[in-house]
């Protein structure tokens, strides 16, 4: 019984412990970093920063880098497809020796 | 402005961020906010009641910003041995306490800690800043009756909280 009232003494004695605080003063200084931030702020290269340090722009990067390297592999995948192509016709050219045929065909008055 | 501002923005903000340097980058960004969207301000609250609005937010998201850096914290520190854990920052005492309430008063704003935001705001308001519940009201934009359940449920988490701390620091 007498402890149960001791502690709501002190419970009591924490939320009065407040009461009639005075206001806590801020940094004598605090208009001049104000001042100072506002200035960096405004400043373009701070706003160029603040535009590059969003998610938006670095997901930006990332999927036109990606798109980049998946066209320049499609690309090259063809060109060597292409080559392969090339390559195979020639040999096969070569192997049946249909070269000069091909080219008396294409070449019919000569 | 600032002048006339700066110490009803810091000691708000001091009560909800309850630390003395994170309490200061908060008053800078409420002034650098107001002084963005001054232009908007159209007059039909008080300057005051307008700057309380923008402090509790600021300090809301600043309390939010740190939770969310805490959580990568305790992730990251898995990962690296070297890495230190901050969770447990110092005890904080509003400067305005006298010493011989100093533990008693670090007791309430430990338990004032864990309490959700909305009743926390309306409890330092009123008691840090001394508002009405009329102007709390209209800081929070709720009623005077949903202010004083805020206060109510704050007052009754807090005691819980209290009577909880003392019989683990006491027995």
């Amino acid at each position: 019984m007498n402890k149960d009232s001791n502690m709501q003494q002190w419970v009591d004695g924490a939320l009065e412990s407040i009461d009639g605080l005075p206001r806590a003063q801020a940094n004598p200084f605090l208009f001049t970093r104000i001042q100072e931030r506002l200035r960096q702020r405004n400043s373009p290269w701070e706003k160029v920063a603040s535009f590059v340090a969003r998610p938006a722009f670095a997901v930006a990067i990332v999927v036109a880098f990606l798109s980049v390297n998946l066209y320049v592999a499609n690309r090259q995948k063809e060109e060597r497809l292409a080559r392969e192509k090339q390559t195979n016709e020639q040999m096969f050219a070569a192997e049946y020796n249909t070269g000069s045929s091909l080219q008396n065909e294409l070449l019919p008055n000569r | 402005m600032v002048t006339s501002w700066q110490d009803m923005v810091y000691n708000t903000s001091l009560g909800l961020v309850q630390n003395e340097m994170d309490a200061e980058d908060v008053t800078q960004e409420v002034f650098v906010k107001a002084f963005e969207s001054i232009q908007g301000f159209k007059g039909e609250s008080k300057v005051s009641t307008w700057l309380y609005r923008i402090t509790v937010t600021k300090s809301l998201d600043f309390l939010r910003s740190k939770k969310r850096k805490k959580r990568f914290g305790y992730v990251y520190s898995l990962f690296g041995p070297d890495n230190e854990l901050s969770i447990n920052p110092p005890e904080f005492v509003h400067p305005g306490v006298v010493s011989e309430k100093k533990q008693v008063a670090a007791a309430l704003f430990k338990a004032l800690d864990q309490l959700p935001e909305q009743q926390r705001v309306a409890f330092v308001l009123t008691r840090l800043e001394g508002l009405g519940h009329k102007e709390v009201s209209e800081v929070m934009g709720n009623t005077v009756p949903a202010v004083e359940s805020l206060l109510q449920r704050a007052k009754t988490n807090l005691k819980k909280q209290l009577t909880e701390f003392y019989r683990q620091n006491l027995e």
